[in-house]
């Protein structure tokens, strides 16, 4: 690799000019396009044309000064003395970006599809603190962005050496430590087979919109045409449509949303990759556009583990990892990233560098069966009944039947729901596991609690039950309902030993 | 229960949060609870009466009356709870954390350790200022809306608070997570077990 001197402030990647006009041209286009198409419709100017393309190139020529201008007046630079990484821009309206380099959560190099063509990277360092002292550098080289994420990482590494400084063991593991790399690759075939089991419910609603969307817009064109053997077919369809074709339509829609989930799968996660170094996890993967992402064990707040009864069949399973999110952006709340398609081992791994001790699930307390009988009241006799009657009084006899399913389906539901249910009270880990087809277990530290809230609903005092929520930076666990004695004793330990340890959190 | 048994602690033993005797806030503060439900209810008063003269023409007498009668039940019970509810805001500044109670139906304590605070701030609307009460709000780094937030201290009072709070959050000093040395063998171990799974992985394909 050539020698880049990041001391000195520098431009963004000849090559990236045209990344930062596309930049500019997209949002310019969306803005602009029913401007343009009423101006094309509306005007009967013999000279429509001439006048339409002179405003084009006006505004193309506007979009190219914008970004040349973005382009020469975008700088950055590391500032070693101080520890900074700074980005200067405008030209007009100057702003300059002072990052300090141990307060660096995340380094991204992202690729879209342009960046692609160009060889050129796009990098985003994300902080811990507010959205605003955020950078964003939209287009360098391969060969910077490396350099660029190499030196923002070494400032981290001395951070972290120098931190374990005050403990010896901790010097003398530290060194090999850090040549001790570890790589999982996930394997083609895992992607397949996560990609066959995941998202059943998602996209298969997202489908069934889909489909009467279609299905409305096909009986509105028959109506329009009169007799003919088209439509005899399509009154046909309508009127046999539940005994005839549903089954077969059922298949059919089963069919594509695992095709659909397969291919979402493939494209978004191809050749996902996790390089664990000194407890960090550095994770690049995607096919069009590839995403590069650094997870700090220490930032982990929460530690989301999903899998359904096939992905246990098939050894895969889903992670998701939060991190702290950023006050104000709703956009990013909680940077969750998601690992697809691990195995046990690799998962084992993961978690040893998130947390570094071994998670044991028991002592589990179930929630109070009064949580599944109310669920049970709620949602699934009342919608029952209300479904009953509504159709009694409206539908034929037919409809009636599916009461039965609809009230077997959801007491199901419910009731399996009730049964995944549990929480863990470890000593260093609070497990929740919940879920109906998959099941989620979530996972936090102690330490890394904010805030306490327990709830008692005043009909629960007397039955002595209560329900707790834990928020920590990157989301929140509740669990309910139970024993309220149990709730109290955990709350005042863990209380305890935020207070008393004064751990980090993050 | 079993594998804390083991350990020395006893929860017996530990401050109880429920245990503690908190402090009701400042009575005046009831004066901002109705002055608040007054406005509320002469807004949604005002509203109805607008709405039954000039947009419901052609509705019956009967459902007007019935759809005024539900508002007015609704007001009132809200009213109640709201007053109720001012009953039991009460908090306690424990030597480590903050504890803030309240909720009718629902009671609630809100607890959050001096070493997770991020920073503080002190409200005072024109009502309170006049009334020379104060509202202080202890943000921590949990996500946005859930902050404590307690209303009616005494502005003296919540001037003391919000100072001691403040050198709170200056003096806490954070330390690192321990880090366990006997993780690098587990490492080793996890790396052959990788070997072993590549292996398979290229059988497979």
């Amino acid at each position: 690799m050539e020698q880049i001197n990041l001391n000195l402030p520098q431009r963004q990647s000849k090559k990236g000019l045209l990344v930062i006009f596309f930049k500019v041209l997209i949002p310019s286009i969306k803005s602009f396009l029913p401007l343009i198409l009423i101006f094309f419709f509306r005007e009967s100017d013999e000279h429509k044309t001439l006048k339409i393309s002179l405003i084009f190139m006006a505004v193309f020529l506007f979009l190219i000064i914008t970004s040349v201008i973005n382009f020469l007046y975008f700088k950055f630079y590391i500032n070693s003395n101080s520890n900074e990484f700074i980005i200067e821009k405008g030209w007009l309206n100057k702003s300059k970006t002072v990052i300090k380099l141990d307060k660096i959560q995340q380094v991204n190099l992202n690729q879209n599809f342009l960046h692609r063509l160009l060889n050129l990277y796009a990098v985003e360092v994300e902080t811990a603190g507010s959205s605003k002292t955020e950078g964003k550098i939209n287009a360098v080289s391969g060969a910077v962005a490396q350099a660029l994420k190499a030196k923002l990482l070494e400032k981290d590494y001395s951070f972290i050496e120098h931190s374990g400084n005050n403990e010896n063991d901790v010097d003398v593991v530290n060194p090999e430590f850090k040549n001790n790399k570890q790589l999982i690759e996930i394997s083609f075939s895992s992607l397949v087979k996560i990609g066959l089991t995941r998202n059943y419910l998602q996209t298969f609603s997202l489908l069934l919109v889909l489909f009467f969307q279609i299905f409305e817009k096909v009986r509105d064109y028959y109506r329009d045409e009169e007799e003919n053997v088209i439509s005899n077919f399509g009154s046909y369809l309508e009127q046999n449509f539940t005994l005839v074709i549903l089954p077969f339509v059922l298949l059919v829609f089963f069919v594509v949303v695992l095709i659909i989930n397969l291919i979402r799968t493939l494209l978004k996660y191809n050749n996902y990759k996790i390089q664990v170094v000194n407890k960090k996890l550095f994770i690049s993967y995607g096919l069009f556009e590839t995403k590069n992402t650094i997870i700090k064990s220490q930032r982990v707040q929460i530690l989301k583990i999903t899998q359904n009864y096939f992905q246990k069949k098939l050894n895969v399973l889903m992670l998701k990892i939060l991190q702290t999110d950023s006050e104000d952006n709703t956009s990013k709340k909680g940077i969750g990233i998601d690992v697809p398609g691990v195995n046990q081992n690799e998962k084992n791994a993961i978690l040893n560098q998130i947390f570094n001790k071994e998670i044991k699930l028991e002592n589990g307390i179930k929630p109070s069966i009064r949580k599944f009988v109310i669920h049970f009241i709620w949602f699934s006799i009342f919608p029952t009944l209300v479904y009953f009657f509504i159709s009694f009084f409206n539908f034929e006899i037919i409809y009636l039947f599916v009461t039965i399913p609809l009230f077997l389906l959801t007491g199901l539901y419910q009731w399996i729901t009730y049964k995944n249910a549990f929480f863990y009270f470890t000593e260093n880990f609070l497990v929740k596991k919940s879920g109906f087809w998959d099941v989620t277990y979530t996972i936090i530290e102690p330490h890394k609690i904010q805030k306490i809230t327990t709830y008692q609903r005043i009909w629960h005092l007397n039955l002595n039950l209560g329900s707790v929520v834990l928020y920590t930076a990157g989301g929140y666990l509740s669990f309910s309902i139970a024993d309220e004695e149990i709730i109290t004793n955990r709350v005042n330990y863990w209380l305890y030993n935020i207070e008393k340890q004064n751990l980090n959190w993050m | 229960m079993d594998s804390f048994s083991n350990q020395t602690i006893n929860f017996q033993e530990l401050p109880d949060y429920k245990k503690t005797s908190l402090t009701p806030i400042a009575k005046r503060y009831k004066k901002i609870v109705v002055f608040n439900l007054i406005l509320t209810n002469l807004i949604f008063l005002g509203i109805a009466i607008a709405a039954w003269n000039f947009l419901l023409e052609e509705i019956e007498i009967l459902y007007k009356l019935i759809g005024f009668f539900t508002l007015v039940l609704f007001l009132i019970l809200y009213d109640f709870f709201a007053l109720m509810a001012f009953k039991r805001k009460s908090f306690a500044f424990r030597e480590q954390d903050v504890i803030y109670c309240s909720g009718i139906l629902t009671i609630t304590h809100e607890i959050v350790p001096y070493n997770r605070l991020q920073h503080v701030v002190l409200k005072q609307g024109w009502f309170s200022r006049y009334l020379g009460l104060a509202t202080i709000e202890c943000f921590t780094a949990a996500s946005a809306n859930n902050e404590i937030a307690i209303p009616g201290l005494e502005l003296e009072q919540a001037e003391q608070i919000k100072n001691m709070l403040l050198n709170k959050i200056i003096n806490t000093e954070l330390t690192e997570p321990p880090f366990e040395a006997d993780s690098v063998d587990k490492k080793i171990n996890l790396d052959t077990d990788f070997t072993h799974q590549n292996k398979d992985i290229d059988g497979a394909n």
